[in-house]
């Protein structure tokens, strides 16, 4: 059975692109616009990795990652930031539960693939 | 650490038009459109795509690019032009239905939709037909992700005496009034930090349509709803044509 990684992207077509890539890979996709329907999407099809921009509709990343970071059992997902914000450090983020930060700039495609398979191989 | 996930309130506030933010904000602004064309033209030249893919691709490129163009227009027209615009009567009605029909496929190509809503007569108003379509785009481009199938994103003209206004609502998060202090504090401090606490919305867009509106004697504004805002620019009536 596939693997399923949780998509958090506000736009939808950023959010394909990524669905794209990991599917070409053989995970599966589950997709979210915003924190609420992330939350949903945890909880029903339980990711082995998350990958989400800092910049989404409604409740922001951090609301997010600090609500997934208060259950034990969505503390552990890893999560994988896609942002074009190259002033934040990994140190910054990694008590947030994020694995990576990928520069959403200078970014390949294949990135969000790779990014998967080493967060997911080290937890 | 930045405030993200809140909301824009889109450079209506004049703080934001410290002209010495401008060009590091709308570098900034810019990125996002440009990120994602990158990534559709990367996504484009892969191997194994079907005509039907590569068809996609190529139109969310073209309206990717057009939606940063318009961003781009809007600011080349602040910097163009420090005088007061040529004004004449321009029928909204008109500029509302060409702004309509210019940003529908945007719309539909995301699974939005935006409507016209009109009462049957609308009086002629002062302004300028290219810089007022210019302002409504960008208040059209704004709302794009904030609209849904049971409340697609309207644009409404009403009157109030001497006064028309042109509104565009949308259903996107609320605005907390703090937030809104908070957005200029931090602008005022850093002029490299986002502008936009609404991730689509484009924050230096809507501070070039508050630039514009004032060389044509307009004011825009905000409208802060529970589910909601309406961007709006209120125009004077044109009395040109009374006088005949």
């Amino acid at each position: 059975m596939s693997a399923t990684v949780l998509v958090i992207e506000s736009e939808p077509w950023l959010g394909d692109h990524y669905q794209r890539q990991l599917e070409s890979q053989g995970f599966k996709v589950t997709r979210a616009s915003h924190a609420y329907d992330a939350i949903d999407r945890v909880e029903e099809d339980s990711p082995v990795a998350i990958i989400m921009s800092l910049l989404l509709n409604g409740p922001g990343a951090l609301n997010l990652l600090h609500e997934l970071q208060s259950y034990s059992d969505t503390a552990d997902i890893p999560v994988i930031v896609c942002t074009s914000i190259d002033e934040l450090s990994l140190e910054e983020l990694e008590p947030y539960g994020v694995h990576r930060i990928i520069n959403s700039v200078t970014m390949r495609p294949s990135d969000v693939v790779h990014a998967v398979r080493s967060v997911t191989a080290s937890v | 650490m930045s405030v993200e996930g809140e909301r824009n309130i889109g450079g209506i506030s004049s703080r934001l038009f410290d002209e010495s933010i401008l060009p590091a904000s709308a570098a900034q602004e810019l990125i996002s459109p440009l990120v994602l064309l990158r990534q559709l033209g990367l996504s484009a030249s892969e191997n194994g795509l079907d005509p039907e893919q590569q068809k996609l691709l190529g139109e969310q490129m073209t309206l990717t690019s057009e939606r940063a163009l318009r961003m781009v227009t809007s600011l080349s027209m602040i910097s163009s032009s420090q005088q007061m615009l040529p004004l004449e009567p321009v029928n909204p009605m008109t500029v509302c239905r060409e702004v309509v029909h210019e940003l529908s496929p945007m719309f539909t190509a995301h699974g939005q939709k935006i409507t016209l809503q009109s009462r049957s007569r609308v009086p002629l108003t002062v302004a300028n037909r290219n810089v007022l379509q210019r302002i409504l785009l960008a208040f059209g481009d704004n709302a794009l992700h904030y609209g849904s199938d049971e409340h697609p994103i309207s644009m409404a003209i009403t009157g109030y005496g001497d006064i028309v206004r042109i509104g565009i609502r949308d259903r996107g998060p609320a605005v907390p009034t703090d937030i809104w202090n908070k957005l200029e504090d931090r602008v005022s401090r850093r002029a490299r930090a986002p502008l936009s606490n609404r991730p689509h919305a484009s924050g230096v867009s809507l501070m070039a349509v508050r630039r514009l509106a004032e060389r044509m004697n307009s004011v825009v504004g905000i409208v802060r709803h529970r589910d909601g805002a309406t961007f709006y620019i209120d125009l004077n009536v044109s009395r040109q044509t009374s006088l005949l």
